[in-house]
């Protein structure tokens, strides 16, 4: 006995909701997508040198810091007066040689205060300085 | 005397390319898209009130342990140097951002900035806002 076959429905497949699909999924990732915007400071470090000629014609602001202890040419300051400090300099306006200011930072010194007091020296307008222990070649020594 | 109203026509909008112009605009993003190069490292950001919007390419991370990655890879820091300079050699601009775990000591980030400044790198230190 043969049997009949039965019909096949039309092989049509319904792609009215794929752009609604495709739309949503845009949507989606235009209102999740959050742009990385970086924040930060523009430190200028002079690369060393051993040149006299470049050498300031006078003595240049001097920070020391330390885990404990902020100095501001060897006088006690906290965080808030060296920054306003700073900025009544306004290094800005200044000679580039007056910009100078040497941070000497002990080594105990964590970054999150190192990064406050250099991007006040920043904000206001000078340029910074690192002092480096430097090892004297012939004997050995730190100076 | 009485005008005959015109027929108007049946307004379809011919919506079948809707769909591939969704797709092609899903393709577009995820082909230009760039992932972050440093989701790997783990660093805490220190905070200041002086910070700004900072713009730069190249970027150099020290971690929480201390070690330092170079655009998202591993880099040991006595070839910073060298490393920095044979890429800002063929750049015009000379900007490395630079992300410093907020709990290092002086004595491991210390070399970092060093390296930089005699690489000859515009440094811009990346940290968070803090509200006054």
């Amino acid at each position: 006995m043969r049997l009949a076959r039965p019909v096949r429905p039309p092989g049509d497949v319904d792609v009215t909701s794929f752009s609604d699909l495709a739309f949503l999924l845009i949507v989606f990732f235009v209102l999740t997508t959050t742009f990385l915007r970086p924040e930060g400071a523009a430190i200028s470090i002079p690369s060393s040198t051993h040149d006299p000629e470049r050498k300031p014609k006078q003595d240049p602001t001097m920070i020391n810091l330390s885990a404990d202890t902020l100095l501001l040419n060897g006088k006690n300051i906290t965080m808030d007066a060296l920054r306003s400090q700073l900025f009544d300099m306004k290094l800005d306006q200044v000679e580039d040689d007056q910009k100078t200011i040497i941070l000497d930072s002990a080594s105990d010194v964590t970054f999150q205060r190192y990064f406050r007091i250099v991007t006040s020296v920043s904000r206001a307008g000078g340029i910074l300085a690192i002092q480096e222990p430097v090892e004297d070649a012939e004997e050995g020594n730190e100076t | 005397m009485k005008l005959a109203r015109k027929k108007r026509k049946a307004c379809l909008v011919p919506m079948t390319s809707f769909g591939d112009i969704a797709f092609l605009l899903i393709i577009f993003f995820m082909v230009a898209s760039v992932f972050m190069k440093e989701a790997h490292i783990k660093v805490q950001q220190a905070d200041s009130p002086d910070v700004d919007k900072a713009k730069g390419q190249i970027s150099v991370v020290m971690d929480t342990e201390g070690d330092v990655w170079l655009e998202g890879h591993s880099c040991p820091i006595e070839a910073l140097e060298s490393a920095m300079g044979a890429m800002l050699d063929d750049r015009s601009d000379k900007i490395v951002l630079v992300k410093i775990d907020r709990d290092l000591k002086q004595e491991e980030f210390g070399k970092i900035l060093a390296a930089l400044a005699e690489a000859g790198a515009d440094i811009v230190m990346l940290g968070e806002r803090e509200v006054e």
